[in-house]
């Protein structure tokens, strides 16, 4: 536990140079999204929860994938595995120390706005919010690492991942309602499961569901199984330098 | 002594057939420099990386500390400290937070972990930028944080990938004191193109060539495994004096401003003609290396190829 603490600061400091990026990624982008919705329409209430409850959803993609998944590529290329290699601490202890770094950036956004929606809502189903909240983290989590894997060159990623990032955001109903959408369109959305992650924050916040929430639950669950199981065979490979140099 | 490092006919085939190095043995003792030279591509990282296990070996094994590495890759980030061949730094770490973590890692804190870090940080000349983050620093300074991170990291064993290459020659010499006396507690294996370097530093030598080790012994035993010849420079107070005594003995030299270069094909020839050369005319400078151990190596190397 002492190397992932010692990992986490060593994130952190390593993160000094890189603040403006990490401002845009984790505040600048998403709030943008909000700000123009916000400036577009007197919100108020519900309405507001709904919008700032995909607010924080979108601060983690944005965080987590565009920083964290671009991180995992980076420390995947062959000058930065070797730096590590000067280090006694293993590669899955790394990782997990990046995502443990990447929560805590997030984490008073999402608390500060979670407060203030709590603060304001009518009815909340409190063990609901809790699991909604944490399954979209892991969730979220492990779509960045398995994309930060998967993803083996850094200057490819880093165009891809802000366009994986705007997809999401995009075609979920963060900003706006699934309601008066075509079938089509609905279809299309519900095959991302970021609408399933809102789901599952907004329906304890007593919003409808925009579908089940049993499915959104068994989906979320089975993508995060499949991506937790192509990352433990990745990364468990040690051998990780296997080409010619 | 004990084996710290054993290498077994170690062979590396790349995914893509390429072969890179093929039945590879070599060992390293306690308290002993190893070198390891040969020319560009010729296996030595791919040979130092599989040490590491970031490389599998297709077939043979390696053993640290009678642990293999493949069964037990723990055994590599507890005791090998390694300085990789190229300048890599985190661009917004310091010089002091690049090896305090890895004193870190290794479980220290608090005082004991200051005067570790103080240590390494005098010890390697550091003090001046120790506080300069990675960017600021010049691949020279980059090369002695690195070897500063592998002091930290290693218990009993160093290996270091051309450890003094962009660093100047005064570093330099204080690098190859520090590594010397760093035998008294660990092993080193030194990946080298510098001949200076291997010569003064190690115990034993690999020479590997088209992932072979062609020759293997020490410095003095490998600069004897070809009867080449000796070749010298000096000057002479009378240059004229040396030139008449030369061309009577019908032997060949060139003449490059006041300095004599020529070549005999014997150590004991060389040694006559310059006492010769002594009784009648004082010799002012000389420079004499017979067996020549560089041009032992390029021939050892050649002769593969061949």
């Amino acid at each position: 536990m002492s190397k992932i603490i010692t990992a986490i600061e060593m994130e952190f400091k390593s993160l000094r140079i890189f603040w403006l990026q990490l401002l845009i990624v984790v505040f600048v982008l998403p709030f943008s999204y909000a700000f123009i919705v916000l400036i577009s329409g007197n919100l108020q209430g519900a309405s507001l929860n709904y919008l700032l409850s995909g607010y924080i959803v979108s601060t983690l993609i944005s965080t987590f994938i565009n920083m964290l998944g671009l991180r995992i590529t980076n420390m995947r290329q062959q000058e930065v595995l070797e730096l590590y290699s000067t280090y006694a601490i293993s590669f899955p202890a790394i990782v997990i120390s990046e995502c443990l770094a990447y929560i805590l950036i997030t984490t008073p956004i999402v608390l500060i706005v979670l407060g203030y929606i709590v603060f304001t809502s009518q009815s909340i189903n409190w063990l609901l919010l809790i699991c909604g909240v944490l399954l979209t983290i892991v969730f979220l989590l492990l779509i960045s690492v398995y994309l930060g894997l998967a993803m083996k060159n850094l200057f490819i990623a880093n165009g891809l991942f802000q366009v994986i990032t705007w997809i999401l955001i995009l075609l979920a109903p963060i900003y706006y309602n699934l309601d008066p959408l075509s079938s089509v369109f609905k279809g299309i959305l519900l095959i991302n499961p970021v609408t399933h992650l809102l789901n599952m924050v907004r329906v304890p916040l007593g919003f409808l569901p925009s579908v089940n929430l049993a499915f959104s639950y068994g989906y979320i669950v089975l993508l995060c199984l499949l991506a937790f199981f192509y990352i433990s065979k990745r990364i468990h490979s040690t051998h990780i330098l296997e080409k010619i140099f | 002594m004990d084996k710290v490092l054993d290498v077994v006919n170690v062979t590396k085939i790349y995914p893509n057939g390429k072969k890179a190095n093929t039945d590879i043995n070599l060992e390293v003792r306690k308290g002993e420099i190893v070198g390891l030279i040969g020319p560009n591509g010729a296996g030595k990282t791919t040979l130092l990386r599989q040490i590491l296990g970031l490389l599998k070996p297709t077939e043979g094994s390696i053993t640290l500390l009678g642990k293999d590495i493949v069964k037990d890759p723990s055994i590599i980030k507890q005791e090998v400290g390694y300085e990789p061949q190229y300048p890599l730094y985190f661009p917004s770490l310091t010089v002091e937070e690049s090896i305090g973590f890895a004193l870190k890692f290794k479980g220290q804190k608090g005082d004991t972990l200051s005067k570790k870090l103080s240590q390494i940080i005098e010890l390697l000349c550091l003090g001046e930028v120790r506080k300069y983050y990675g960017y600021q620093l010049s691949p020279g300074l980059i090369k002695l944080q690195l070897l500063g991170v592998a002091l930290a990291q290693s218990n009993s064993f160093l290996v270091l990938d051309e450890p003094t290459s962009m660093i100047d020659i005064i570093n330099k010499n204080h690098i190859w004191e520090v590594l010397s006396e760093s035998k008294a507690d660990k092993s080193l294996l030194i990946a080298s193109h510098d001949m200076n370097e291997v010569k003064r530093l190690c115990d034993r030598i690999y020479l590997i060539a088209n992932g072979k080790v062609i020759a293997e012994g020490t410095p003095e035993q490998i600069s004897g495994l070809l009867r080449l010849p000796c070749k010298f420079s000096f000057s002479t107070s009378q240059s004229d004096l040396t030139e008449t005594l030369l061309i009577s003995k019908k032997i060949e030299y060139s003449l490059t401003n006041t300095i004599f270069y020529l070549s005999v094909d014997e150590l004991n020839k060389g040694i006559d003609l310059i006492k010769e050369i002594n009784d009648q005319t004082s010799i002012t400078y000389i420079q004499f290396e017979a067996p020549s151990f560089d041009e032992t190596i390029m021939k050892l190397v050649e002769n593969s190829h061949e």
